[in-house]
């Protein structure tokens, strides 16, 4: 299995040249903007753990290692763990780079928002491996594009759902609007942040926990959906 | 063929369905250090049969043993006893032939790096170019070199002549008669390009629409079939099925019998009996009847 690892390593180094500098940049500049950072990370992230599958699919190579001794099952397998450890490379140095510019600009450790810090990469792990454990079932059965768009249709529904129903709750329960009263909508804010962060430990334990579990099941699906399939 | 033979690759009643084609009841054995030749049309269903030997599809009935194992069950270790030349070779564009190289050996423990750089020299292959940068007959040599270089007992080849130049497919008839020699391996060669077999092949199977027409030895099969030309007039005479293919043309006919001694036997002299090519074989039975 860590010959396949390796293969999409030596297979992605070109995108690696181009990604990792640019990406870098991006982010290391992004990091004066906190919120604007949180989306650039993601984004960079997404390229370094994904990217070995957009490289297969271009390069038309699935067949090739498919051929070899492989089974579909240490196929999959491979494809989990290149995404886990792009993804982790990706976050480990945007949070490298964060805290170094910060600190040279202003002297001040852990950057000026809680945004740069370990926890909050903590839960962008955990979001992008809830994506990768939506994306990789629909990558195995459908391929790396019709897959992408049927978890795009998936994400934006989510969205749209969760947003909408979200609005609905907080309407009913008489919590101010973020459009109507942006400073009313800050104070509720502040005022869940100061109930989590007590429980800040125990919360990101929850939220890895709850990534490790859906990548499990999405490993274990993914596996069934690959060995039915047709190459 | 015999059915009983225990063979590096043995097909029984094998079946594939896909909408608008299936591949239907397929059987042939490939025996143990001699080469079999696959043809057809394009389209008859020789790649599904490959893919379906490698374990790359799902079979929907029938059995394959491929050096005694079930590639449905044992892929893996069947494809790591198995050489193979897809019909398109893919591998890293942006990577050298020596990285590409580099990174398939890691799949296979018997992997000789001797006989690969053998075969790289005797394939004139420039190990330091990248593949995207090859021609087809040069990404077909490579992928023949990879698939000749882990001690294969079985090699698959889906279409290895096809694009290459007549020189080229020379040598590689050569390189798989050698490799025969010391009778360490079996070979299941498709092609469209029948000459290709008449050189190299000792066996021979028709498949078209899915289905099999023949399989046997190829000198059984120049022996039995046999190009028959004539008059009309005989033809006439003749029930619709007795030949197996017909070409009428304005005074006469050309046709192809599965059993030349038959139609000496009972044509005599009023037709000529030539003995018929693989070529005849395969476009009188694709095409079953024509005129001019």
């Amino acid at each position: 299995m860590i010959d396949l690892v390796w293969k999409d390593f030596v297979a992605a180094r070109r995108l690696l040249w181009l990604v990792i500098p640019l990406g870098g940049v991006q982010v290391a500049v992004m990091s004066f903007i906190p919120p604007i950072y949180v989306t650039a990370v993601l984004i960079f992230s997404a390229l370094l753990g994904f990217g070995s599958i957009w490289v297969e699919e271009y390069q038309g190579t699935e067949l090739l290692w498919n051929s070899l001794p492989v089974t579909r099952g240490q196929f999959v397998a491979a494809r989990y763990l290149t995404t886990l450890i792009g993804m982790v490379a990706g976050l480990a140095l945007s949070l490298t780079l964060a805290q170094a510019v910060t600190r040279m600009a202003s002297g001040v450790a852990d950057g000026p928002a809680a945004f740069l810090g370990f926890p909050a990469h903590v839960v962008m792990f955990a979001f992008l491996v809830l994506a990768a454990a939506i994306y990789l079932p629909l990558y195995f059965r459908f391929g790396a594009g019709r897959g992408l768009m049927f978890f795009l249709a998936i994400a934006m529904a989510v969205v749209v759902i969760v947003s909408l129903v979200t609005q609905q709750v907080l309407a009913a329960k008489g919590y101010p609007s973020p459009v109507a009263d942006p400073e009313a909508w800050r104070t509720l804010m502040m005022r869940m942040v100061e109930r989590v962060e007590p429980r800040l430990g125990q919360l990101l334990s929850l939220v890895i926990g709850a990534a490790a579990l859906a990548t499990g099941v999405s490993m274990l699906i993914s596996r069934r959906v690959y060995q039915a399939r047709d190459l | 063929m015999s059915q009983e033979t225990n063979g590096a690759l043995e097909v029984r009643d094998l079946c594939k369905r896909y909408p608008g084609f299936a591949l239907a009841d397929v059987s042939f054995t490939v025996p143990s250090g001699y080469i079999m030749g696959l043809i057809g049309p394009n389209g008859a269903g020789k790649t599904t049969t490959l893919k379906l030997i490698l374990g790359l599809l799902h079979r929907d009935g029938g059995m394959i043993r491929a050096l005694g194992l079930d590639p449905a069950t044992d892929g893996a270790q069947v494809r790591s006893r198995i050489g193979f030349v897809h019909d398109e070779p893919r591998f890293y564009r942006s990577l050298t032939l020596a990285q590409n190289a580099a990174l398939v050996a890691r799949f296979y423990p018997t992997w000789d790096a001797d006989v690969f750089r053998h075969h790289a020299d005797a394939f004139d292959l420039p190990l330091a170019k990248r593949f995207g940068q090859l021609s087809h007959g040069n990404k077909t040599k490579f992928a023949l070199a990879l698939a000749l270089s882990h001690g294969a007992e079985l090699v698959v080849l889906d279409e290895p002549t096809s694009g290459l130049d007549p020189v080229f497919r020379r040598d590689l008839l050569d390189t798989l008669t050698e490799l025969l020699q010391d009778e360490r391996a079996s070979i299941l060669f498709s092609t469209h390009i029948t000459s290709d077999l008449e050189r190299i092949a000792d066996y021979i199977t028709l498949i078209q629409d899915g289905r099999i027409i023949f399989s046997d030895s190829k000198d059984e099969i120049l022996q039995r079939w046999a190009l028959v030309k004539g008059g009309l007039d005989v033809l006439d005479l003749l029930p619709p099925d007795y030949f197996r293919g017909i070409h009428r043309g304005a005074h006469g006919f050309e046709a192809l019998t599965d059993d030349a001694a038959a139609a000496r036997r009972q044509l005599g002299d009023s037709v000529v009996i030539e003995v018929a090519t693989l070529d005849d074989v395969v476009l009188y039975t694709t095409v079953s009847e024509s005129d001019d």
